[in-house]
């Protein structure tokens, strides 16, 4: 069996705000094992964002609390850790790959220099050549042509790709078990995407990393992830591997974000399956199923009570009533059990 | 076959100081047809949003010859053919959050256009016309007295399609219309204007970087690479038989929802390769167009 590199247990958080106090997080439990990348999929205020930065410890204290959960790191839990102690882990255990490599990066400081910066502060003993000479074979690691010449120009000199990948060197700088990519490759084009995904897997596999992966991309998820976890109004809704979650999906709201995805793969032209409305307002999270309000299928009970977490497998969870034994029998809509059974056939004709 | 609408011509949009000057869009042709949805697609900086703008009269182009209705767009107009021009044709942005007026309620934004062509004298039918448009993409009449702010992500998109829709213009250029929203309302949007494409007859350019929704929403396809078209076709005949060597990188690129396919996806990658022959744009099926020199569209052929 693998090792439990993070364990976050019921993790709550919320943000102060003149309307009241939004709850981003609402009680969100998962755990992520050694070699093994973890991708958090819903849409912009689901609370995945803030999930992750909460296992950074970056939520600026106020307006934002950590209301309750714990958050176990190789089996220490991080929340109570000062702000002396966490810097400690920054960089050196966790790392962080942030969405716009236009931002992230300094435009008055040489590129190389933003790596080998990293790499003495957490390592007191390594003097500046090495350093250097750790950076350029950074920078060749995560594909960098000329990285000796690379090391010495700055940022704006770098294509939106390319600056990706020193944003992904610097965050490799001191070697770190996790790294917690937000949403790497939105601003990016597909085919620059499509080398940024095989960096990170190959890097995955040279140095068994663990990932958190962020995204709204369902493509970019059966890419890269082996598990997968959605979230929708700051909580985990559903939790399974990859090939759960495509292949039997048990969330209506899985089913809906699945369903405005269209198939490129179909020629059909029909209708693209929506969610109808838009997320509910957290300073008050509405009672029972916060996705009842916009779920098709919502029973009476959605609006009374909030569904626990039912076990559909071993590795697959999903938290919704309809797989209550007494609910009614409702399976995957038409257009999305259509289509994950052409991705079978297809899969099952290229495997003889 | 449907009537042209839109005829481009050897299209040239260059910046900069003319000795040295970044060329955009370089030498594109290709017609839109009554009642279709042309999507162009490319990789950020192709020229796709260029091509966009430069139709819809927001650049004064370097070369070349835009015919709208058999008209050209570019040469001298009176003042009232200019305004006739821009009712016909309207613009859906990228930011529903950049472009609207913060200071402006939905009401005045709609009704702007409007106003500007002096089309409502009587504030009553006015008034109507506004909750018309409001209610066509599926906002309510009581929006009209909200500003920006109040509104989410997806509703401000509709917003910005009813301020295109006040002229009933006969063909919209929508510039990546989507990209900034989340999938779900992506969908929405996406629904919405394929009704109104309907109810309206109206004639769409999708542009976009997002190529499965692009091949959802268009009946043909044109593929941008370095400020030039290198292939035109239908859109399934684009996707199930793509033949210029970058469309095929392009479209290998495209992650799908499938984890048992992507698991094994090998990625095409694309070298540009020069050639000192003649390039020219090759009609290699019947009404499928690939650009480049006569030994490469039969090597790709191949």
């Amino acid at each position: 069996m693998k090792k439990k590199l993070l364990e976050v247990n019921n993790l709550q958080v919320n943000f102060k705000t003149y309307a009241g106090v939004v709850k981003a997080v609402r009680g969100v439990s998962f755990d992520l094992y050694e070699g093994e990348t973890l991708a958090i999929v819903g849409e912009s205020g689901s609370g995945k964002s803030v999930t992750s930065n909460a296992i950074m410890k970056l939520i600026p204290q106020p307006p934002g609390i950590y209301a309750g959960g714990e958050i176990l790191f190789d089996g220490r839990d991080i929340v109570p850790l000062t702000e002396k102690e966490m810097s400690k882990v920054r960089g050196n255990e966790i790392a962080m790959i942030f969405q716009d490599p236009m931002t992230a990066l300094n435009p008055t400081m040489r590129v190389g220099k933003q790596i080998t910066e990293v790499i003495l502060k957490h390592n007191k003993n390594v003097s500046s050549a090495e350093a250097k000479e750790r950076a350029i074979k950074l920078l060749e690691l995560v594909g960098i042509p000329m990285p000796e010449k690379r090391f010495r120009q700055y940022p704006h000199e770098f294509s939106g790709g390319m600056r990706q990948r020193v944003v992904i060197a610097i965050a490799l700088a001191a070697d770190p078990k996790l790294l917690i990519a937000d949403e790497p490759t939105t601003a990016l084009d597909v085919t620059i995407q499509a080398q940024i995904l095989e960096l990170m897997k190959d890097i995955q596999k040279k140095r068994n990393t663990s990932i958190i992966f962020i995204t709204h991309d369902l493509g970019v998820v059966a890419n890269v992830a082996d598990r997968v976890a959605v979230m929708y109004a700051g909580q985990i809704v559903e939790y399974g591997t990859v090939n759960d979650i495509f292949y039997n999906p048990r969330h209506p709201y899985t089913w809906g974000l699945l369903g405005s995805m269209p198939d490129l793969k179909s020629n059909e032209k029909e209708e693209l399956r929506t969610i109808p409305g838009s997320p509910p307002d957290l300073i008050h999270p509405p009672k029972g199923d916060a996705f009842a309000a916009r779920n098709e299928f919502a029973l009476a009970i959605d609006y009374e009570m909030e569904p626990p977490m039912f076990k559909v497998s071993d590795t697959h969870y999903a938290k919704t009533w309809l797989l209550h034994p007494d609910a009614p029998q409702i399976p995957i809509p038409d257009a999305i059990q259509k289509r994950i059974q052409g991705y079978l056939e297809e899969a099952e004709n290229n495997g003889k | 076959m449907a009537n042209k609408l839109l005829e481009v011509k050897n299209l040239k949009q260059y910046f900069g100081p003319s000795n040295n000057p970044i060329k955009a869009v370089d030498g594109i042709s290709f017609d839109v047809y009554e009642g279709e949805t042309l999507g162009l697609v490319g990789e950020s900086g192709c020229g796709k949003s260029t091509t966009g703008r430069s139709i819809i009269r927001l650049y004064d182009i370097t070369d070349g010859e835009i015919l709208f209705k058999g008209k050209n767009i570019h040469a001298g107009k009176s003042r009232k053919e200019l305004k006739q021009f821009n009712r016909e044709m309207q613009m859906i942005f990228q930011d529903p959050y950049a472009s609207l007026n913060p200071r402006m309620t939905a009401g005045e934004i709609i009704a702007e256009g409007f106003d500007i062509h002096g089309l409502y004298k009587n504030k009553q039918e006015r008034r109507n016309r506004i909750g018309e448009l409001l209610e066509a993409v599926g906002l309510n009449r009581e929006h009209a007295n909200r500003y920006a702010h109040e509104f989410s992500g997806g509703q401000r998109q509709r917003i910005g399609i009813a301020r295109a829709l006040s002229l009933d213009p006969s063909f919209i250029i929508a510039d990546e219309p989507i990209s900034a929203l989340d999938v779900s309302i992506q969908a929405q949007v996406v629904n919405l204007l394929k009704k109104l494409q309907k109810e309206r007859n109206l004639t769409y350019l999708f542009i976009a970087h997002d190529l499965s929704m692009v091949k959802y929403i268009s009946d043909r396809i044109a593929v941008m690479y370095r400020g030039k078209i290198v292939e035109l076709g239908s859109a399934d005949e684009i996707y199930n038989h793509p033949i210029h060597p970058y469309t095929k990188s392009l479209l290998s690129a495209v992650p799908l929802p499938d984890p048992l396919t992507e698991r094994k996806r090998q990625r095409i990658p694309y070298n540009h390769e020069e050639t000192t022959e003649e390039m020219k744009v090759h009609e290699v099926l019947p009404n499928h167009f690939v650009y480049g020199s006569e030994s490469q569209i039969r090597k790709w052929k191949k």
